[in-house]
């Protein structure tokens, strides 16, 4: 399935249409969003507006899903009890489904899928434990990590992603 | 002779109700197959059974062929059974001899595809009219004295209201307020929207009036403390906490505040000025007496300070008592009216805005206060940090308004009295800059759009956006308001030196005692509960008891003051009776069955505790005995008596469980019995008809007033008569209250009904098959849903398999009949 046409599902399921259809478009999420006072381009509560009206290309081709940093004051100030922070966390999923990831996002995520861990030990920290005297960094275990993204399907895109030379730059 | 007593000589009357009916069934077949049924005198189809003519055919069949039942098979009786009940008796026969069958919204107008099975289902139903008919009994309405007096709980404005009107009517009214003074929340506000009308002003007059009536008992500074009886007799008992002055000597001069060591938050103010322990709440009180409040006085047992009593001994006036006690005064009233008014959300609760945290963010109230000329800052609006004049106001709107974490409704008149007070400080102050953050601005009455209109010219700025956050600069004490505005699309944050927030009203502190001592019920805001939103927004559900103004929700002064003069007509259509008459559907106890005649020591009083309305009392030794005044008719006491001692007029459980016989005559396994009460879940059923929401056509219902009223019985017969599925269907149960007509009725249909699914479940009889549900009249679209979904599990699980539970259950069940019920009445044909 494209990953415009699983918004779709998600947004046109009905239990969870009922939830986002309430919002009567207060602005209190883009009143409290850290992000929009940075860059005005980026609105809460306009995206919540396309995702109802149902201009999912729109959300997914932009970065803008981006840039939530999860600090989830629109959630928690929310008078319909929307879960706004929620719904932008699973559109990024959705998002990166179909390649539109920041670059820097999609190296990390290949890291971890490859080697357990999302920053790689450099040689010099290893050094310098040692002449620390503190115990050595204990190697991540790798095939555990991988189990756990399978059974919550991380390798699904990641494999896609992995395919596409490069993610979008932001 | 009584032609009603002696054999039943039966009438049937088809309507085709133009094609509503007839475009689906054939009516002609249906009067046929009635006459067929035994003691059906005559059966006719016609095309409007309510019309002239209709009503005529019946009169002239009853008078010629000595007819003493009637039934009609037309629309639900909730529409026009008060239609024919008084066409029948106009013909002199008992109105109570009368039923009908619910052809259109139970069948027409939802099984228009269902051809056959939808032939089938009328004649069950007409069957089951019939069969009920049968059993019917002649019903006297009761006749109750009515006192010719009213209670009005509440002296805002909309009590105020409703006193002069019952006043200038002629009744005698006792007005209870618990305050020093009456005049309200009106008499807290400054001006009033859209004309800036001197609150107070307008107020004091109408406030001045209703203590000086003669037919008006004014009760301040008093509570209602226990209510019994029922309409036309109520016995109210109220206490008149003690005042120690003596209102007859007082002459409001005011001595005893001044030399009062006492300071106190003072409630009039908002808190925002001080009073004394003894005070008057404001300068236009009434009754203008000064208080002693004795919470907060120094101490009156031992005597800690006489001050106040020196003062005034000195004065001449000698009013003060510190021996007074509280004063219970009881009286009889027809009709009570509640108008107790709102209270405001806590606005410290919605953590984000910063009252209570920040000095400069006030409340509307707080700042009506301020405003008004006779307030704690003699009319200047200045900050709380430093008393300096504000440069910048911002108000914001829904504060804990529309809010799920709060309160989900608009409280209705913030839009409004956030424009007033703009445009006031706006007036007192031009180079004032305002803003006005909202979501949005509901202007909706009589010249409150132009008021809005006057305001944005006023240059006031309205600003859409909910404010995330308001933070403080510490230094100054200035605040910044975090907003998104939404005519640019961008994020703002607003510095003003005064923020005040438009919080939600919410119901009066005491509003749920106050409701169970008069037994009548809240919504699930807390709000007093109308009978009807729509056709009876002033009834509660006790006869006699009226509700008006804020406290039925929050309201503005036109709509508190029609409410009042509403709540005045009403009260007054009982009170202008020598006689009220009552339905007779009550509940009747045998004084041989009743175990409280048979055995002197028994404990039993089931009934009485069931009974929402205490309508039944049980003397020791005695057996109890309904008050047919009191009773409501739920039949919940019915339902509930282990000796089945009780019965209720007009709906019997001889009479019930005929209908269940003839409705589960033919292919009981493929049929869903449904016992519907009439006020929500019959209604729920009306409106999936009305609105045409198509089911199936398995289910054949059964109407009692209440769910409450099922009686285990009920269901065991149904199934013992082998039903393929029983749903028992009341008002909503949830965790947030009942919505039950009733009141609690609900509340044991469902102890009941579990309880027994586990006895059904023992007996082998899958615990799916008997539902309980919750359908409010609103809910048609549940209602067929159910069905459908009640229909496809019938099916999934197979005739023959409910067959064979149901063979496995029978012994068992007429064993359990056998004790309870009249055997000839549940024996197959």
């Amino acid at each position: 399935m494209k990953a415009v046409d699983k918004v779709r599902a998600l947004a046109e399921n009905e239990n969870y249409r009922k939830k986002l259809a309430v919002c009567y478009q207060c602005g209190v999420c883009t009143g409290g969003c850290p992000v929009a006072y940075v860059k005005p381009e980026y609105n809460p509560r306009r995206m919540l507006e396309a995702i109802i009206l149902g201009q999912y290309d729109e959300i997914l081709s932009s970065d803008l899903v981006w840039l939530c940093t999860s600090c989830h004051s629109c959630l928690e100030r929310c008078p319909q009890r929307i879960e706004v922070s929620e719904l932008l966390i699973e559109l990024r999923n959705l998002a990166a489904e179909s390649g539109n990831i920041p670059s820097l996002l999609l190296e990390r995520a290949k890291r971890i899928a490859e080697t357990g861990q999302s920053t790689p030990i450099s040689r010099a920290s290893v050094v310098w434990r040692e002449k620390l005297n503190l115990a050595p960094i204990s190697p991540a275990n790798v095939e555990e990590i991988q189990r756990i993204l399978q059974a919550t399907n991380f390798p699904g895109w990641t494999e896609r992603a992995r395919n596409q030379t490069n993610g979008r730059r932001s | 002779m009584d032609p009603s007593l002696g054999p039943s000589k039966i009438g049937v009357y088809v309507c085709h109700c133009g094609l509503n009916i007839a475009g689906t069934l054939d009516c002609e077949a249906l009067a046929k197959y009635a006459s067929t049924l035994p003691d059906v005198q005559v059966a006719r189809d016609y095309r409007y059974m309510c019309a002239d003519p209709g009503q005529v055919q019946i009169k002239k069949d009853i008078k010629e062929l000595g007819l003493n039942r009637v039934i009609v098979a037309a629309c639900s009786p909730r529409m026009h059974e008060p239609t024919f009940r008084k066409c029948v008796s106009e013909a002199g026969l008992n109105p109570y001899l009368f039923e009908m069958a619910n052809i259109r919204e139970h069948c027409s107008w939802c099984h228009p595809h269902a051809g056959d099975l939808a032939s089938e289902k009328a004649k069950d139903l007409i069957a089951s009219a019939v069969a009920k008919a049968r059993l019917l009994a002649p019903l006297q309405e009761i006749e109750v004295g009515v006192e010719r007096s009213a209670l009005v709980i509440g002296g805002g404005v909309s009590g105020i209201q409703a006193a002069l009107d019952l006043s200038d009517m002629g009744f005698q009214v006792y007005l209870v307020e618990r305050e020093p003074s009456i005049g309200g929340r009106m008499a807290q506000l400054d001006k009033t929207f859209p004309t800036l009308d001197c609150s107070i002003c307008i107020l004091g007059p109408l406030m001045v009036d209703v203590s000086r009536r003669n037919n008006v008992k004014l009760l301040a500074y008093s509570e209602v403390d226990r209510v019994d009886g029922y309409v036309g007799n109520f016995r109210v008992r109220v206490i008149r906490k003690p005042q120690y002055v003596d209102p007859t000597k007082c002459n409001a001069c005011g001595e005893c505040s001044k030399v009062c060591p006492v300071e106190v938050p003072n409630e009039f103010e908002a808190g925002l000025g001080w009073r004394k322990a003894i005070y008057t709440p404001f300068p236009q009180a009434v009754p203008p007496a000064y208080v002693l409040d004795d919470k907060n006085c120094l101490g009156l047992v031992p005597l800690a300070c006489s001050k106040c009593r020196e003062a005034c001994d000195k004065s001449g006036a000698q009013a003060i008592n510190y021996d007074a006690r509280p004063d219970i005064i009881e009286f009889r009233v027809g009709t009570i009216i509640v108008a107790t008014g709102y209270d405001l959300l806590d606005a410290s609760e919605v953590r984000e805005y910063g009252y209570g945290v920040y000095p400069n963010v006030m409340t509307c109230l707080e700042l009506e206060r301020m405003i008004n000329a006779a307030g704690p800052t003699g009319g200047k609006v200045i900050r709380p940090s430093d008393g300096k004049t504000p440069k910048r106001v911002a108000f914001i709107q829904c504060v804990g308004s529309r809010d799920e974490r709060w309160r989900a409704y608009c409280s209705g008149f913030c839009c409004m009295y956030t424009i007033k007070n703009a445009v006031l400080l706006k007036d007192h102050y031009p180079d004032l800059d305002i803003h006005i953050f909202y979501i949005d601005m509901r202007t909706n009455f009589k010249g409150y759009e132009e008021f809005y209109r006057r305001a944005r010219e006023l240059g006031i700025t309205f600003i859409r956006g909910k404010p995330a956050e308001v933070s403080e600069d510490p230094t100054t004490g200035n605040l910044v308001v975090f907003s998104e505005n939404q005519m640019t699309g961008r994020t703002m944050s607003l510095e003003a030196d005064l923020v005040v927030l438009s919080q939600s009203a919410v119901p009066r502190v005491g509003m749920d005692k106050l409701a169970r001592t008069l037994n009548i019920t809240t919504d699930g805001s807390g709000f007093l509960l109308e009978a009807h939103p729509k056709l009876k927004p002033i009834d509660t559900s006790t006869s006699g008891i009226f509700i008006s103004g804020s406290a039925q929700g929050p309201k503005d002064i036109p709509f508190s003051v029609a409410q009042g003069s509403a709540a005045a007509s009403r009260a007054a259509r009982i009170l202008s009776k020598d006689k009220w008459r009552i339905e007779p559907i009550v509940s009747s106890i045998s004084r041989d069955l009743c175990i409280h005649g048979r055995d002197p020591k028994a404990a039993c009083q089931i009934c009485v505790s069931r009974c929402p309305f205490q309508a039944i009392s049980a003397e020791p030794g005695q057996p109890a005995i309904v008050n047919p005044a009191k009773c409501q008719g739920c039949g919940t006491c019915v339902a509930e008596c282990p000796h089945n001692a009780i019965t209720q007029m007009h709906f019997t459980d001889e009479q019930i469980m005929s209908q269940i016989r003839e409705l589960l005559r033919s292919e009981p396994e493929k049929k869903i019995l449904a016992f519907l009460c009439n006020w929500c879940s019959y209604a729920g059923a009306d409106l999936a008809g009305t609105s045409r929401f198509e089911y199936p056509a398995s289910v054949r219902t059964v109407r009692t007033m209440c769910s409450g009223r099922v009686d285990k019985d009920f269901v065991m017969a149904g199934f013992m008569m082998g039903a393929g599925m029983v749903l028992v269907s009341g008002c909503r149960l949830t965790d947030m209250g009942s919505d039950c007509h009733y009141i609690s009725g609900n509340t044991w249909a469902k102890k009941r009904v579990e309880t027994l699914r586990r006895v059904l479940e023992g007996m082998g009889i899958s615990g799916e098959r008997l539902r309980l549900e919750w359908i409010s009249a609103a809910e048609g679209q549940k209602f067929a849903e159910l069905i459908r979904d009640m229909d496809q599990k019938l099916q999934a699980i197979g005739s023959e398999k409910i067959r064979e539970e149901n063979a496995r259950a029978k012994p068992n069940l007429e064993r359990m009949l056998r004790r309870t019920v009249i055997p000839a009445q549940i024996v197959h044909a």
